[in-house]
């Protein structure tokens, strides 16, 4: 029974934690603009995250080292410096636009001015990565964040033509004023959304964190198997809303409000709260996890001590980088730079760093010194190097694509 | 290729070089950064884990070695900082991560300079770090004054580079030539053979010098396991590495001098690594 129920609260907490404010953002965007004409993306970048996290679980469950360790140990300390600096270039830009969106969804609930709101957010989540418990501070983000469910039931009650949605979805096109390159544009900025890097680092991490061994490979894979494509489902039914509402209109959508708005529409001011207290979960949550991403990346890389799980007198090195990374953040963000216009940016670049990371983890996932008879099997290895391909063409394409676009312009 | 009394073989650049180092109770404490690499009569042995950012700095690039190598000297409070080895007989396993005994782990974590600094100036003062059961006040404060003033040597069993000693980052890298003159290509592994004896791990003779064309994915492994998946990674590399060459690292001259190329003596028969 107490298996079950930790296999429950696993899965859900993957389905509330999927969507950030990457997901959110550029959900909420293409709806508008393609309809839903990109949700093979979608499906395609959620294969993928469910096929590397499975791998970085594993690797981590049964060796006990986490994804940075791999890149260092199988790249060198010159191309894992390298990857060290790109991937946290993208992650700690991440981790900035998601305290600037807990900052907007607060603002949108309380109509205070978002730059009052940063400092005081940089400041919660650095105390939540200070002080709460890991499982705590997994958990509970999640949790709330299933109150994004609203936009599933939002797209319902909108009462939409579901054939007409259907074929959207089915047969891809490009919208009549829409160029191609826009759309691959998009395209991979929907991919790098859902496969950003940081997943991995934060899945196997945390794995350590919670000391998973080969015994606890059912419940990771549950999480995952079930859990995202279930938060998949969350980010369609985002990008569903807008598409109904702000698609025949024309609408470009370019805030947290107005991705917002529609449910509302369909619900009332209930749906209004639900969606505020989603926005708010989703994205604290995703601080969080960004936030301990570039620790832990950091601390893995120089073999540091790191982790929650050890108290923070003896992860001095870890818990000063994570401090530091909330103060930049907020820094950065108090410049007014527009969060959203991170988030986009964001996105992109981590459809670049996505090789960087994902490689080493299959060449490990494929060593038998390590993982015994918890190697890869034929289809891991199959959708792996599929996967390889992918994420290198979505890398080369991303920045030419930002160029000719204008970034999607 | 198995040795004598039962010593097992380790690729020391793939298996121990860059792995994480763990104590007895699993805290994590840095990564081998180099191995040092001591030569005598019997050849060339592998008798310590150099830790820490002086043995990190040979292996980053130009300007960037150099400032890491500056920093870490001008912080260091010793007169004439020298960098750390653990000695080999020290390590209790090798696996995904290096395992050390508990006096190594004592003696690791009582040089990371950084780690007590910080501790000590701002995690420590940060309200909700104090209280913590297991991780008495006291203890920290103490060894940090012991930190503060610490002698010229390092904490037992902890030491500076033997005499003569190098690490094996000065031979990976370093430019092979055939008998016949042409460059051949550069090493990239050095493949030791090695005993536990008494649950000690021996220091590890270099046996066999590995090179190849491209050093680029020379670390990830395929070399060593011919049958490492994904099939098409594996046929990518394995072309990739077709004219890697193992070889007796007797019949190999030039290991004494500090750089240079190496010579392939003219009686060797160097092989591909996956023909045994």
């Amino acid at each position: 029974m107490k298996k079950v129920f930790s296999i429950a609260l696993g899965i859900l907490t993957a389905i509330g934690g999927f969507v950030d404010i990457g997901d959110l953002v550029t959900n909420g965007l293409v709806g508008a603009r393609f309809g839903l004409s990109l949700v093979w993306v979608v499906v395609v970048g959620i294969v993928g995250i469910c096929v590397f996290a499975e791998m970085s679980g594993r690797v981590a469950a049964v060796s006990g080292r986490a994804t940075f360790d791999l890149v260092r140990e199988r790249l060198g300390p010159r191309v894992g410096l390298l990857n060290l600096v790109a991937s946290m270039a993208v992650t700690l830009l991440t981790f900035t636009a998601e305290i600037g969106g807990v900052a907007l969804a607060l603002q949108l609930a309380t109509s205070v001015n978002p730059y009052l709101w940063i400092p005081i957010v940089g400041a919660a989540v650095w105390i939540v990565l200070w002080r709460v418990k890991f499982s705590v501070l997994e958990n509970a983000f999640g949790l709330v964040g299933l109150a994004l469910i609203v936009f599933a039931v939002a797209l319902w009650q909108l009462g939409p033509d579901w054939a007409d949605l259907w074929r959207q979805v089915s047969r891809p096109f490009v919208p009549h004023d829409e160029s191609h390159t826009t759309y691959f544009y998009y395209a991979v900025a929907l991919f790098g959304a859902a496969m950003t890097p940081y997943e991995v680092f934060f899945f196997s991490s945390g794995g350590v964190e919670e000391r998973w061994t080969d015994k606890d490979l059912g419940t990771m894979r549950a999480n995952v198997f079930i859990g995202f494509p279930l938060g998949g489902v969350l980010s369609v039914a985002i990008a569903g809303v807008a598409a109904v509402v702000y698609l025949p209109e024309g609408v470009d959508v370019d805030s947290l409000g107005q991705i917002g708005m529609p449910v509302g529409q369909a619900l009332g001011v209930i749906g209004i709260a639900l969606v505020l207290l989603g926005f708010f979960a989703a994205t604290f949550g995703a601080a969080c996890e960004t936030g301990l991403s570039v620790g832990y990346s950091i601390a893995q890389y120089l073999g540091w001590q790191w982790g929650k799980y050890v108290t923070p007198l003896k992860a001095a090195r870890f818990h000063s980088v994570v401090l530091l990374s909330s103060v930049v953040a907020v820094g950065v963000l108090l410049t007014t730079v527009d969060p959203i216009m991170l988030t986009e940016y964001s996105v992109v670049f981590s459809a670049v760093a996505l090789p960087l990371t994902y490689f080493p983890i299959l060449v490990v996932a494929n060593d038998r010194t390590y993982m015994g008879r918890n190697v890869n099997g034929r289809l891991a290895n199959a959708l792996g190097t599929a996967y390889l391909v992918v994420v290198m063409v979505a890398a080369l394409a991303a920045i030419p694509l930002m160029i000719v676009t204008r970034a999607g312009q | 290729m198995t040795g004598p009394r039962g010593s097992s073989e380790h690729d020391v650049v793939l298996r121990l070089l860059d792995h994480q180092i763990v104590g007895p109770s699993g805290m994590l404490l840095g990564n081998v950064d180099d191995l040092e690499l001591v030569g005598d009569e019997g050849g060339w042995f592998v008798t310590g884990l150099m830790v820490g950012p002086a043995a990190l700095s040979q292996r980053l690039p130009g300007l960037l070695g150099h400032w890491v190598y500056a920093v870490w000297h001008r912080l260091h409070p010793a007169e004439d900082p020298a960098p750390v080895v653990i000695p080999i007989d020290h390590v209790t396993a090798i696996g995904s991560a290096v395992h050390v005994d508990l006096a190594a782990a004592q003696a690791l974590s009582n040089t990371f300079g950084v780690e007590i600094w910080l501790r000590r100036h701002v995690i420590s003062r940060l309200p909700g770090a104090i209280g913590d059961a297991d991780d008495p006040r006291s203890e920290t404060a103490d060894r940090a004054r012991r930190v503060g003033s610490r002698p010229e040597s390092l904490p037992l069993p902890a030491r500076a580079p033997l005499d003569g000693a190098r690490g094996v980052s000065t031979v990976v890298g370093r430019t092979v030539v055939a008998p016949d003159g042409t460059r051949a290509g550069r090493v990239s592994e050095v493949r030791c053979l090695g005993a536990r004896s008494n649950g000690r791990q021996e220091r590890l003779r270099a046996r066999w010098i590995l090179y190849t064309p491209h050093l680029t994915g020379a670390k990830l492994g395929y070399s060593v396991d011919r049958e490492q998946g994904p099939a098409l990674v594996r046929r990518i590399v394995r072309t990739w590495q077709r004219h890697d060459r193992i070889v007796d690292a007797e019949l190999v001259e030039g290991l004494n001098e500090l750089e240079g190329d190496l010579t392939v003596r003219p009686e060797a028969r160097p092989r591909h690594p996956h023909d045994s």
